[in-house]
């Protein structure tokens, strides 16, 4: 990863992996990573709005407090962590209305 | 056994040191949503609705497991557990098929009473519209993975009350459904008695008697209490 590196891209990576990696027990997981995995591809798109983010902002919190085990738990925080520290990437690729 | 005494949203309440605090909180009066937990069987706790609030505690710990204690407060409906539990509950919906107004069990539903109970009235997330199957090759009972929420309910009064352990659930992730024997069509089970117990257990209407038609399914839980 460099200064060029899409942050959206990384973090959207990263809920792939853990969508695979997910067993499907608890909804939160199972639901709730395709959904911030969606979320992520529609705003690396440029097809999101704000709407959109603020969705995402309160999936990732929901799924991190929620999940029945440590994957779960630990999956949004690649997307809180770009959220926080690159925002401006996220806010670059949002549609504003 | 020693009894506990502990704190509900404010309130003092005791229960018996074995106790979840599921039951305790039922004791007290206070009603904690549930969708997962069938009175009866084992808990598991996979649907995380009912996850609580423990002073003290940076975690969330669910009801149906987390056994009572000394001394300890909790708090069942603050008003981020509230939104949490909406959002399940619109994740529930938008993961399967759910289309009440063609249901057996419209009218009759636990997710359906979760919603109104959560204030769900409308879901923010994509609907998933996964494409899954229907099997009605046994003669009295059909199962529409559509409305199947993953409780494993099923699964559980099969094994734990009727001892036929026919149902299983298997594949990992959103692919994750039920099934008879060795993923075989349900009217071809070695194991299974035909005993209905399932669908009384089911919370939706994804087992279901045959020839039912909308809103017909009624579900009596307290056959499957002990």
């Amino acid at each position: 990863m460099d200064q060029t590196t899409n942050m959206v891209d990384v973090a959207r990576l990263f809920m792939e992996f853990c969508m695979d990696e997910s067993c499907g027990k608890c909804i939160p997981c199972r639901v709730g990573i395709l959904q911030l995995h969606h979320l992520l591809t529609k705003i690396s798109k440029g097809e999101a709005s704000k709407a959109d983010l603020q969705l995402l902002e309160e999936l990732w919190d929901m799924v991190k407090h929620t999940s029945l085990c440590g994957l779960g738990q630990s999956a949004p925080n690649p997307v809180f962590s770009t959220l926080r520290y690159f925002p401006d990437e996220y806010l670059a690729l949002v549609i504003s209305h | 056994m020693s009894v506990k005494t502990l704190t509900i949203n404010g309130e003092l309440v005791s229960a018996r040191e074995d106790e979840t605090l599921l039951e305790a909180a039922k004791g007290g009066g206070v009603h904690t949503p549930t969708l997962c937990h069938l009175d009866g069987v084992g808990d598991v706790g996979p649907c995380r609705l009912c996850l609580l609030e423990i002073a003290g505690s940076n975690k969330l710990h669910p009801a149906c497991l987390r056994k009572v204690a000394e001394g300890i407060e909790v708090n069942t409906h603050s008003a981020r557990l509230q939104k949490y539990r909406r959002t399940i509950i619109e994740m529930s919906f938008a993961e399967g098929n759910h289309i009440c107004s063609v249901c057996v069990a419209n009218g009759n539903c636990e997710l359906q009473d979760l919603a109104i109970e959560m204030g769900m009235d409308h879901v923010r997330i994509e609907y998933q519209l996964p494409n899954r199957t229907v099997d009605t090759s046994h003669d009295h009972f059909g199962i529409g993975h559509d409305r199947c929420v993953l409780c494993n309910r099923c699964v559980r009064v099969c094994d734990e009350i009727e001892g036929a352990h026919t149902w299983e659930m298997v594949v990992r992730w959103s692919k994750s459904h039920v099934i008879t024997d060795l993923n075989q069509p349900w009217g071809t089970s070695q194991t299974c008695t035909s005993c209905g117990k399932y669908v009384n257990a089911c919370p939706t209407g994804a087992i279901f008697y045959q020839g039912s038609s909308v809103g017909e399914i009624k579900n009596y839980r307290s056959k499957i209490d002990f």
